[in-house]
């Protein structure tokens, strides 16, 4: 691959996937900064992929997975801010003001996913958020289809005793 | 909660919070482009390590690494000696590889046959570098000659064996030599590996009986033998002095004297045999006398040398007084048969002569006899150059070589 074709393609995986990718970080930091600093990362390490000559056959499946490690290296590095990364916490400190878009429902959903365990978090933020079904979940997180559902299951149930939301509604 | 979770999770991917805004994205892109190009030059430069960092071309390296070393190593372990570190590496590694790669009867033979003699080799270095533990080394090598020996005979190739022992022999005749410089425990040592070397199992007793026999030999010849009174008187002599020292070592079973003996008694028999021959061809005389000196040591070195002039002056030292022999041209005729020092008894020196007893008038028979004694006299010199190598007289080295054939 000649190296301005490259450079476009990726380019173009950019446009594609970057707002997804910042919020899947975003849904597991709970910090836009981290957030934005994570995706750009990620697509730093995919262009250096690229680069290498390495071909990448999924392009998603890839940033999702370099995010989802970069991630696991933040909370490594970032002992205190796991701890803060509380129920409580998190409601308290979410950079809630400038979402003035939305009703305080989806703002509120939005907090109670953020604040959901892993793994149900990613599984619940890429299902419901992104809208992407079951099997195509387990194809970026590399996992079974029937382990992503269970863990959908689990976590709609949790986020509806959260939301206090009745299972026939 | 009027809205499903659907709903509202399609409302939240439009949220400002969970979206990038514009200008924020546009930042990103510009970073990720700016990154981009200043990493693509970057392709450009290998490292310099990416040979090594591939799986095959490391083991290859490794490889390479590890057969270059060992077999550094095994060449240097090849030249060691006892006492450095390399020379475990050698006994134990390299010249057991060296058996074990070794199919063939006979390449096992004389692989045996090489490791036994490499033995006796570091031996001879270790005495000539006056090397600690030369004692102990010898008996380890005493050992390892056996259990070549047993090995060769085991894999019966006669021939082999006959290498082996020729091998050995002249060895010990080196190392025999060597014993004479060294002091009490180390010469005995060499004396005794030298006697292993030589016959193995019951080579002190063979020594000794070979000895007896030789000074049994000496005597009947001197006593038939028409010498001059000086040369029979010294002789006899030196005979006597050997059996005392014969004597002496078989009651206090003295390897080294037992063998000292055993080379004294053939000396003796080769200047028999030597004094014979020229008075039978050059019709000449021969004359050996003794000499007691103090620095014997210094003496036989000067002697050992090829100078003609120390020669000389030994010979005329040795004459003294005795006149009516001193008349002839000492450089042309004067030469050197052996020169030797008992190791356990007060320094002597030999000397040994040959002096024309026919009238001078006859020009012809004078040119035939000069002949013949030069003649007589480049053999000798000829022993003299193996004395040198072999740091010894040559009765010793050729006296032990025939000594064992008439012992036989």
């Amino acid at each position: 691959m000649r190296s301005e074709e490259s450079h476009t393609k990726f380019l173009a995986a950019y446009e594609a996937y970057a707002d997804a990718l910042f919020r899947f970080c975003y849904g597991k930091t709970s910090s836009r900064d981290e957030a934005k600093d994570l995706a750009q990362e990620t697509f730093l390490r995919a262009w250096r992929e690229v680069e290498r000559g390495n071909e990448i056959r999924d392009f998603k499946a890839f940033l999702y997975t370099v995010a989802r490690n970069l991630i696991k290296d933040y909370y490594k590095r970032k002992k205190p801010v796991l701890e803060r990364d509380l129920p409580e916490g998190i409601l308290e400190e979410a950079p809630v003001a400038a979402t003035q878009n939305v009703s305080a429902e989806a703002r509120l959903f939005g907090d109670v996913i953020r604040a959901q365990k892993e793994p149900y978090r990613e599984s619940l933020i890429l299902h419901l958020i992104e809208g992407l079904p079951i099997h195509e979940i387990a194809e970026l997180l590399q996992e079974r289809p029937n382990t992503i559902s269970v863990r959908v299951k689990r976590g709609i149930e949790k986020v509806r005793i959260a939301l206090h939301i009745d299972h026939h509604d | 909660m009027t809205k499903n979770l659907q709903e509202l999770g399609k409302e939240l991917k439009h949220a400002d919070a969970w979206s990038l805004t514009v200008p924020e994205k546009a930042a990103m892109r510009e970073k990720l482009v700016a990154s981009m190009q200043t990493a693509t030059p970057l392709q450009l430069l290998p490292s310099p390590y990416h040979f090594f960092l591939q799986r095959n071309a490391l083991i290859a390296f490794v490889l390479v690494i590890a057969l270059v070393g060992g077999s550094t190593t095994l060449a240097f372990a090849g030249s060691s000696l006892p006492g450095d570190t390399l020379y475990l590496v050698k006994t134990n590694l390299k010249e057991p590889t060296e058996q074990v790669f070794a199919f063939t009867d006979g390449a096992k033979v004389r692989v045996l046959i090489r490791h036994a003699e490499e033995r006796l080799r570091e031996i001879a270095l270790l005495a000539a570098d006056e090397r600690p533990g030369l004692a102990r080394a010898a008996e380890e090598a005493a050992e390892r000659i056996e259990h070549a020996r047993t090995r060769v005979s085991a894999l019966q190739f006669d021939d082999a064996l006959v290498q082996l022992s020729y091998a050995l022999a002249a060895q010990a005749d080196i190392l025999e030599a060597q014993a004479e410089g060294e002091d009490e425990e180390d010469a005995d040592s060499l004396a005794s590996l030298a006697l292993v070397a030589r016959e193995g199992e019951g080579a002190l007793a063979a020594s000794a009986e070979r000895a007896a026999k030789l000074l049994e030999k000496a005597r009947e010849q001197l006593a038939r033998d028409e010498l001059q009174i000086d040369t029979k008187d010294a002789l006899s002599n030196e005979l006597e002095r050997i059996e005392i020292l014969f004597a002496g070592a078989i009651e206090t079973s003295s390897v080294r004297g037992i063998v000292s003996a055993e080379r004294g008694a053939y000396r003796v028999l080769a200047l028999l045999d030597a004094t014979e021959r020229i008075r039978d061809t050059a019709k000449k005389n021969v004359l050996v006398r003794f000499h007691e000196h103090s620095d014997g040591r210094s003496k036989t070195s000067a002697l050992m040398s090829d100078d003609a002039d120390s020669f000389t002056a030994t010979a005329a030292s040795v004459r003294g007084g005795d006149g009516e022999h001193s008349l002839q041209k000492e450089e042309d005729e004067s030469w050197k048969e052996e020169d030797h020092e008992y190791d356990e008894d007060e320094d002597t020196e030999l000397e040994f002569r040959v002096l024309d007893l026919e009238d001078d008038s006859d020009e012809n028979s004078n040119e035939d006899d000069d002949e013949d004694s030069s003649g007589q006299g480049s053999d000798d010199n000829d022993n003299d150059d193996e004395d040198d190598d072999d740091r010894s007289g040559s009765g010793s080295g050729e006296g032990g070589n025939s000594g064992n054939g008439g012992g036989d």
